[in-house]
């Protein structure tokens, strides 16, 4: 993997992206200044390989989770605007008041692009009026049978020919169309085997599935203005989008006329008049090509981005789940903390409380027993110590309270049977909070190593870039590591995600296994001399 | 003896002030903070220091940090480091400047008095105390195949306590042989290891940790 400072190459679950040499729509969704809040590109990242995403980050692009594919727009707002993009924008500003003829050449060269383009719009929108038909179908069998599974395919289907819509829009209209739909409800199982749908509960999984698609399908805004837009899109293609093509394509057949006219025995008016009528056509055909592509681009992203209110409740969704999740995962470590303290050093400290009380009366009648019941109590006392280390250490380990993440990372490494590199290099400290919870993650992955993946070689990788701590732990062991085969990883997971953090894991049969984060944040405190000293 | 003293926690302060007045040493300074204890060992110069690692004002490893620096300007400087958790890391960094005089050990360890008076006389006399944690966690890392396995349980144990900065006399002592026998098994451990061998107690240390440290970086 190349040491590139953008998201989506960084990002494992971006492959496909990857595999993209260049994309001109990640730019111009730059060029126009089209940014989400920071937090939310970050999640979304992880869209676009499908099943995996929708569990790993349920905050992720929901579209992944139906199998929808992601515009390469939204991939371009995530990556974080460079403001050194702008200057490619094609077009933009070239015309100065004074007209040149360079201007007038660029004008043309727009023309000529502009032109196809519409064309194929145009015949795209009626072409798409099939899925407006599968859409009432879909709605007829919904209400009239009862097939709501129907409505689901039907707008899986609309979803995927909507994104390529946004993604050509996108490219050509110079007008970012972003995939707006909600993030896929993810299915929880309690510890009694109900499944919670993210509206209800029920006990057999089917259901709960049905339930969430429904509410998810249903609920979201963005279904019903998709449907909306297939209805309206043929006419505003042919008129707005086509229009220009119509035009240029009348003033050559009027040109065609009046030729036809001259070559016979016509009458010369009518094809002087003809080829008027043509170069009027002509002209404004090529003039109306470029502004009227835009507009219906502008026009087009008016339905298919997500409004304000859309990207807000999802906002507003994604905060009230992590927040739910952060207070879950706090109450669950009090428990722990509370259990291992009842049943750890308190029960201990009760039973040396006893062993003095035995031990008292015995100094004087039996001091040979008495020595070796102070030696138990030594011993037991220890024990306590020992316990409460771990403790604290499970709590938040001390090297990172005193050193920061590189130093325990590099003190981590040392206590595990791993021969492990550790490449961290951060401008300073961040956090507690942020951290323990990176601290944490790299534990649990390295842990994972250790048990699972049969080799003793891992790489730590921690970096901090643009406001994102990026991390990695790629092992070459034997892989097949699922984010679903355990808790750890999971729970991990959740805890980054209070953070507006994700965590991806890749990993193939018998390949190497790389998990990953990345977790928007600040930095508390620039490196202190005295760490940069032991660096 | 002339001792200096860093800890934050006064109950703790005064019982090591009181356990160590006790065996005979001096207590010339007290001090509860990273700064005032750089200032103190460079101040009073001690034949010991024994310093808690975490320390006001940032509470984090500010002993640690002072100690080290001390030592850089004054090498050998003997410090005992008293933690409530020990790490290799620290270890390591304590142990870099191959000097000795130092010691990392468990705050715990106060507990066995004798013991601990042992290892601050150790160290005092230029000589290495390391806690038993460090040493079984540089033991548990040892790869597969290495020349470790070929040491008998007895010949492991010696090392073990070897490796803590204990003499011939206190293995001796501790396993009940004779040090002749300890002396056998000591060099039949640097056999099997290729370590050079050393009558100097403090560089043997040193070979053995860096020995078992190389495992770990291999």
């Amino acid at each position: 993997m190349g040491p590139t400072p953008s998201m989506s190459e960084e990002g494992p679950l971006s492959r496909s992206s990857r595999d993209e040499p260049e994309d001109p729509v990640a730019e111009q969704g730059n060029a126009l200044g089209e940014r989400r809040p920071p937090a939310i590109p970050v999640t979304r990242e992880y869209g676009p390989e499908g099943e995996l995403a929708g569990r790993v980050e349920p905050g992720a692009i929901q579209a992944a989770g139906a199998g929808d594919t992601v515009p390469a727009g939204v991939r371009g707002e995530a990556g974080g605007a460079t403001p050194g993009v702008m200057a490619s924008t094609p077009g933009k500003g070239a015309e100065a008041p004074g007209l040149t003829i360079a201007g007038t050449g660029a004008a043309l060269r727009r023309a000529g692009r502009a032109l196809p383009r519409g064309a194929a719009l145009g015949l795209a929108g009626v072409a798409r009026l099939p899925l407006l038909v599968l859409a009432v179908a879909g709605l007829v069998l919904w209400f009239g049978l009862g097939l709501f599974p129907a409505f689901a395919g039907a707008v899986a289907v609309i979803r995927r020919a909507v994104n390529v819509a946004r993604a050509t829009v996108s490219r050509w209209c110079g007008v970012a169309v972003p995939v707006p739909y909600l993030p896929r409800p993810r299915l929880e199982q309690t510890e009694r085997g109900w499944f919670w749908s993210g509206y209800d509960y029920h006990k057999r999984h089917w259901v709960a599935r049905l339930s969430s698609r429904l509410r998810w399908l249903t609920g979201d805004p963005a279904t019903w203005r998709d449907l909306a837009w297939l209805a309206l899109d043929p006419a505003l293609a042919l008129a707005v989008a086509l229009l220009p093509t119509a035009l240029v394509a009348g003033g050559l057949s009027a040109w065609a006329y009046a030729g036809l006219r001259l070559a016979g025995e016509g009458s010369g008016l009518t094809a002087g008049l003809a080829v008027v009528i043509g170069v009027a056509a002509v002209v404004c055909g090529v003039s109306l090509a470029a502004p009227l592509l835009a507009a219906y681009g502008r026009l087009t992203a008016v339905l298919l981005r997500p409004v304000r209110r859309d990207s807000l409740a999802e906002r507003v969704h994604q905060l009230t789940r992590t927040r739910a999740d952060a207070l879950a995962i706090q109450a669950a470590e009090l428990r722990r903390i509370e259990r291992d303290l009842h049943d750890g050093a308190q029960a201990r400290i009760v039973a040396m409380r006893m062993t003095l009380a035995v031990l008292q009366p015995m100094i004087q009648r039996d001091p040979a027993a008495a020595e070796e019941l102070a030696a138990e109590l030594r011993e037991s006392c220890a024990r306590v110590l020992q316990e409460l280390r771990d403790l604290v250490h499970g709590i938040h380990p001390p090297v990172l309270a005193e050193r920061g993440l590189r130093d325990a990372l590099r003190s981590l490494v040392l206590d595990l049977p791993l021969d492990a590199t550790v490449d961290v290099d951060l401008p300073g400290r961040f956090e507690p909070a942020v951290e323990a919870a990176v601290y944490f993650t790299v534990s649990e992955a390295l842990t994972n190593v250790v048990k699972h993946a049969g080799t003793r070689a891992v790489a730590v990788h921690l970096r901090y870039d643009d406001g994102v701590l990026r991390g990695s732990v790629v092992d070459e062991g034997q892989g097949g590591a699922n984010l679903d085969a355990g808790t750890g990883l999971l729970g991990i997971q959740r805890r980054l995600a209070a953070f507006d953090g994700s965590l991806a894991v890749v990993s193939r049969p018998g390949g190497p296994t790389r998990v990953s984060l990345e977790l928007p944040c600040v930095l508390s405190s620039p490196r202190t001399s005295s760490s940069s000293e032991m660096a | 003896m002339r001792v200096v003293l860093a800890e934050d926690l006064v109950l703790l302060r005064d019982g090591l002030t009181l356990l160590l007045r006790s065996y005979g040493f001096e207590i010339v300074a007290a001090v509860e903070s990273g700064p005032e204890l750089l200032k103190a060992l460079l101040e009073h110069r001690p034949d010991v220091a024994v310093v808690d690692v975490r320390l006001p004002p940032s509470f984090t490893d500010e002993g640690l940090q002072a100690a080290l620096a001390a030592r850089r300007r004054l090498p050998g400087l003997p410090v005992l480091v008293l933690s409530q958790h020990v790490e290799q890391l620290y270890a390591s960094e304590l142990l870099a400047d191959g000097a000795g005089g130092v010691g990392y050990l468990l705050k715990d360890r106060v507990g066995d008095a004798e013991e601990f008076i042992d290892a601050v006389r150790r160290v005092a006399a230029g000589g290495t105390a390391m806690d038993a944690q460090v040493i079984s966690k540089l033991f548990a890392r040892q790869r597969a195949g290495d020349p470790m396995e070929t040491l008998t349980d007895r010949e492991r144990e010696v090392l073990e306590m070897m490796a803590a900065g204990r003499s011939n006399a206190a293995i001796a002592q501790k396993l009940y042989a004779s040090e002749g026998t300890i002396g056998k098994h000591i060099s039949n451990i640097f056999t099997k290891l290729n370590l050079p061998a050393s009558t100097d107690d403090n560089r043997r240390v040193l070979a053995v940790l860096a020995y078992l440290e190389r495992g770990r970086a291999a």
